[in-house]
């Protein structure tokens, strides 16, 4: 089976895409001859022409605004937003309106409509460019949201999401692009709604989506050091969300801990932790943990930047202290 | 301020106890849930259990005093604390005026530093829905999690522990500072003889016992319980000695002088009948109570009847639950057994004993019948009553058991 | 930059026009009045919620302006859209039981008066976000250029959408990739209560294009003709690939802004000068006085009307509820 990097797999997802249905095409910021911000649609204008291959002025608005335009015209477009923090430019387009025009126009219209987004912090850009956004549009009936944390992932949830027909926020963490995995040469997806079990264990459930899964894993290794088992889980999609594979885990760990980037006040963790509690309370044998990002702003500083992210270490010593373990 | 120990109220009708022994002398120190002293109530001895920690600063009871339930009759508190005078019968909201000034200004929070009253219980939500599920009593558990959090793992630790917990409800017995022992020690069960051996001794020596026994022709009782069953469909499962239950809760009514107990000269009729059954555990046996039969159909009584026995080989009885009966029923019926009689259990007046239901041949209208027969004998405390009252109380429940439907018609 | 005259008489517009044709517009400016004077009604009797936003005065521009199109053709409006729904082909009733909130409704009683959509006729919404639609009118541009089907986008917009950043940003895009959208400015002279000349640093709001190359035209927003000869030219401009085209119609609500709006900020006297105006009075006027109809024949467009609306009114009141498992209904294509 190959290994390649997240990136190469979304690349491979857009280009599959492109080559399969005319009616799909990319626009974004620098996605044609720069290539990308991101380097994901490199070498895309030169295969695919300017016409598939938009780049857009700085206007998210319209840009997701004439993506959602163009869906309901019969076409599939990608809008790459170059990062989740210039969403919010384009707020008034995704959430009051591609999320809305299926439910308001009594099904009428769909918006088949992919929004890719680069989320998360960690890479010195301070507090504009490094905030982990998705729960915010996760909390909005009729969108989609994905956070994949593997290459295998990053292409199975692409495929299905051009294979689905409502506005999609695609979260692509920046700091995992260059993460390899196993991707098969045979045609998968990844469904939306299914969270799966990383790693099995069976003293304390870590929840996470994105590069905190990563986080989580590595922090299982040590945790397993010292005789604490644990099972990592990737939701994979924040909406829909597999609360009851979380249920299942935590009913046989009795322990729940939700590592997340985001802040705490409001983060996606919280509807996870609620959700938790309203399912699997009974099974609970402590509090819910929740390691998120400090509430602060992102710093610039790197010291001061490692210390706002939740990292291994950190989820080692919260979940000792926190169960007493 | 200082935590009071309270006499407690440790069955629906105690009104008063007696401290039999201080397990600890003032200064000792003193764990959350530790047993403390020996309290006897009207029917037995039990044994209590610290709700704070500290040090006992003050003994008020002596022992061999009874106070009223709820007074105060000891403090537990830290060493530099002023403790109310030991006459003081006042209570703690009256106890801190004229101490200190100083530990008037003192917060709780620096109270608790040293002195923790548990209020309730800390458990999370899988540790008390397995104590749910295993019968284990979460106040008896300590907690190992943060906070002192009984864990899943604190309630299966003690689900292990079981048979200690049960002694620790009914035997009187030394300190331990663990506040349980190891389970099957030789030293475990010789306490628990020990413990019968003192009630059965007490009885014997201060009850003056005598004795009726009768025949009791169960076919129709047999019968009426296959058909109740037929009927309940598997839902409950009505056993024989709920009929008998039931049929000496019918008498008694009639005959409340065997649901009473003989006190200084005096006979007190209890209120409601409230039936022991002898249960016997590995440890030794035990008489909880199944309460209010005089309310309850015969389904009731099997559902309480098979609750307390399986609660009671979980070894989660309630305290109130050991002493609570006012008259009792000792069945060997399981252990082929043709007759024995019973001791009556301190604070009863009578108790009923029966045996095996066998197949005997009996003369009915001069011929030769084969009918189920169960023998029983009721023992009865001569200060209450006598052979001809008895007579008629063991006739009754005969009569109720030869024709069940009766049973079936309150 | 184009010019599309303005300056022909009415005389000489409505000869260039069948009785037919004429008849058609009087009816539908008259059916869209009288929708709109029974909707307030229905309102005020409870039977409509929420926000109520009347066409009334501003006929002449939808129905000019839209009779222009054809029936493929993209058609996208903002939240006073009662008028561009019925001028695009919407059955009254439709439209009158989705302001009932009602299963038999347009959009199935999910949008509102706000949110009348329609895809059989490609009526692709109103949309109640101020500015929203034009982006969304932007993007289908795309799809029709790309696609190569040969539609005209035309979106609406009050002058209040004038100030927003998405305007801006959709005419610079449908500028730089030449698409064919119709931006259609309704300048009825409040955004709410505020005057346009208290809100606009440019006088002329049609001026708005210019800096993107868009061309731009005026247009008597009170005389269907002249909006429908001015329209006609653009559609035909646009169909061809001239790229996007920013109309400014100068017009007049004659109710307030809602139902709830008295108009406080505007002289009676303001509002008695432009009824003069009625688009309606005055075709019906020019018809009469050009001898092109006879009074009957008006009076029998006129009752078949009032016919219809009392229909669609009856139809809306009797119409069921949307059942309760509609609540969950199409959050998502599934």
């Amino acid at each position: 089976m190959p290994t390649i990097t997240i990136r190469e797999a979304l690349t491979k997802g857009l280009k599959e895409a492109l080559d399969k249905d005319p009616s799909v095409f990319i626009m974004g910021e620098d996605i044609g001859p720069y290539g990308g911000a991101y380097a994901v649609t490199k070498g895309f204008l030169e295969e695919y022409g300017a016409e598939r291959i938009k780049d857009t002025p700085i206007a998210e608005s319209v840009m997701v605004g004439a993506g959602t335009g163009a869906a309901m015209g019969g076409m599939k477009p990608v809008v790459e937003l170059m990062t989740i923090n210039f969403g919010l430019l384009a707020m008034d387009q995704i959430v009051n309106h591609a999320a809305k025009i299926r439910y308001m126009s009594g099904g009428q219209f769909s918006v088949p409509l992919i929004i890719r987004a680069v989320t998360g912090g960690g890479g010195g850009l301070a507090a504009t460019h490094s905030q982990c956004l998705e729960g915010w549009f996760a909390s909005v009936p009729g969108l989609k949201v994905a956070t994949p944390a593997t290459p295998y992932d990053a292409l199975g949830l692409l495929r299905s999401s051009f294979e689905d027909n409502n506005p999609i926020l695609f979260a692509e963490h920046a700091l995992i692009y260059g993460v390899k995995g196993e991707v098969p040469e045979d045609y998968y997806t990844v469904p939306f709604g299914k969270a799966e079990t990383v790693i099995e264990g069976s003293s304390v459930s870590l929840i996470a989506y994105s590069r905190m899964v990563h986080v989580a894993t590595e922090a299982a290794a040590e945790l397993a050091k010292d005789g604490i088992s644990c099972e990592v889980i990737d939701i994979k999609t924040l909406r829909p969300f597999d609360i009851e594979s979380v249920a299942n885990s935590v009913r046989k760990t009795n322990r729940a801990v939700v590592v997340e980037e985001a802040w705490k006040t409001g983060g996606f963790g919280a509807e996870i932790a609620s959700q938790i509690q309203e399912v699997a309370f009974e099974d609970l044998d402590g509090p819910i943990l929740r390691i998120c990002g400090e509430e602060v702003p992102q710093p610039y500083n790197k010291k001061l930047e490692a210390m706002s992210i939740p990292d291994a270490a950190k989820v080692v010593s919260s979940v000792k202290s926190h169960f007493s373990l | 301020m200082a935590s009071e120990i309270i006499m407690p109220q440790m069955g629906y009708d105690m009104k008063e106890g007696k401290v039999v022994r201080w397990l600890k002398t003032e200064g000792d120190t003193i764990e959350r849930g530790e047993i403390i002293a020996e309290i006897e109530t009207d029917k037995a001895v039990v044994e209590m259990e610290a709700y704070a920690e500290g040090l006992l600063r003050s003994i008020i009871t002596k022992e061999g005093d009874s106070v009223p339930v709820g007074s105060v009759i000891g403090y537990i508190g830290t060493a530099d604390e002023v403790i109310p005078e030991p006459d003081t019968k006042a209570s703690s909201s009256d106890a801190s005026s004229g101490s200190d000034p100083k530990e008037q200004e003192s917060t709780p929070s620096q109270i608790t530093d040293t002195t923790t009253v548990n209020s309730e219980v800390r458990a999370s939500p899988i540790a008390k829905k397995l104590a749910k599920d295993l019968n284990v009593d979460l106040s008896t558990v300590k907690g190992t999690g943060p906070g002192n959090r009984i864990t899943k793992e604190d309630v299966l630790a003690a689900k292990d522990s079981t048979a200690s917990v049960i002694s620790n409800q009914l035997v009187s017995k030394g300190h331990d500072s663990e506040g349980h022992l190891p389970v099957g020690s030789e030293k475990e069960l010789s306490k628990m003889r020990l413990a019968v051996a003192k009630v059965t001794t007490q009885s014997k020596q201060e009850i003056p016992h005598f004795y009726v026994s009768v025949d009791i022709d169960m076919t129709h009782s047999v019968e009426t319980r296959k058909q109740l069953n037929e009927k309940l469909a598997g839902q409950i499962k009505v056993s024989i000695n709920d009929l008998i239950v039931k049929a000496c809760a019918q008498a008694l009514k009639k005959y409340p002088s065997f649901n009473s107990v003989y006190v200084d000269g005096k006979i007190k009729t209890a209120a409601d009948i409230n039936i022991g059954i002898a249960i016997a555990l590995e440890q030794g046996l035990i008489m909880p109570a199944i309460t209010n039969c005089q309310n309850k159909s015969i389904p009731e009584i099997s559902i309480a009847s098979k609750d307390l026995i399986d609660r009671a080989n979980q070894g989660v009885l309630k305290g109130d639950e050991y002493t609570s009966g006012t008259f009792s029923v000792s069945n060997l019926g399981m252990f082929d057994v043709d007759n024995f009689i019973a001791i009556i259990y301190p604070g009863q007046s009578a108790v009923l004993a029966v045996g095996t239901i066998r197949s005997k041949p009996v003369v009915e209208n001069n011929q030769i019948m084969i009918r189920s027969i169960m023998h029983a004998t009721v023992s009865v405390d001569h200060r209450v009553s006598d052979g001809a009252e008895a007579a008629k109380f063991i006739g009754e429940v005969k009569y109720y058991l030869e024709n069940p439907i009766s049973l079936m018609l309150d | 930059m184009a010019k599309i005259k303005n300056n022909q008489s009415k005389e000489k517009g409505l000869e260039s026009y069948t009785k037919e044709q004429l008849t058609i517009f009087y009816r539908q400016m008259f059916q869209i009045r009288r929708f709109e004077e029974s909707a307030e009604e229905q309102y005020m009797r409870g039977n409509i919620r929420g926000f109520l936003h009347v066409y009334t005065g501003q006929e002449a521009v939808a129905v000019g302006a839209i009779s222009a199109l054809r029936k493929s053709d993209y058609l996208v409006t903002h939240y006073r859209d009662h008028g561009h729904a019925l001028a695009k082909g919407l059955a009254s009733k439709s439209a009158m039981a989705e302001l009932f909130g009602k299963a038999t409704g347009c959009s199935k009683g999910m949008g509102g008066s706000m949110h009348l959509f329609d895809k059989s006729i490609n009526l692709m919404g109103g949309y109640a976000i101020v500015g929203g639609q034009l982006p969304i009118a932007t993007g289908l541009g795309i799809s029709s250029k790309e696609l190569g089907k040969g539609q005209v986008v035309m979106v609406f917009m009050g002058d209040g959408a004038l100030n927003e950043g998405e305007l801006h940003e959709s005419l610079n895009m449908a500028a730089i990739w030449n698409l064919p959208v119709i931006f259609y400015l309704e300048n009825n002279l409040y955004g709410m209560g505020n005057h346009t000349t208290d809100v606009f640093a440019v006088k002329e709001l049609k001026k708005v294009s210019e800096p993107f190359g868009i061309p731009n035209l005026e247009v008597d927003g009170m005389d269907v003709i002249a909006v429908n000869q001015a329209t006609q030219a653009v559609v035909e401009k646009v169909r061809k690939g001239s790229g996007p085209f920013f109309i400014e119609a100068k017009t007049y609500r004659f109710r307030g802004h809602s139902v709830a709006d008295p108009s406080n900020y505007r002289g009676k006297s303001e509002e008695e000068t432009w009824k003069k105006r009625d688009p309606i009075t005055s075709l019906e006027t020019s018809m009469i006085q050009s001898g092109l109809v006879e009074k009957d024949e008006i009076s029998n467009i006129r009752s078949s009307v009032e016919e219809e609306i009392a229909d669609a009114v009856k139809f809306a009141l009797e119409s069921p509820d949307p059942e309760d498992a509609t609540l969950y209904h199409n959050v998502y294509d599934s």
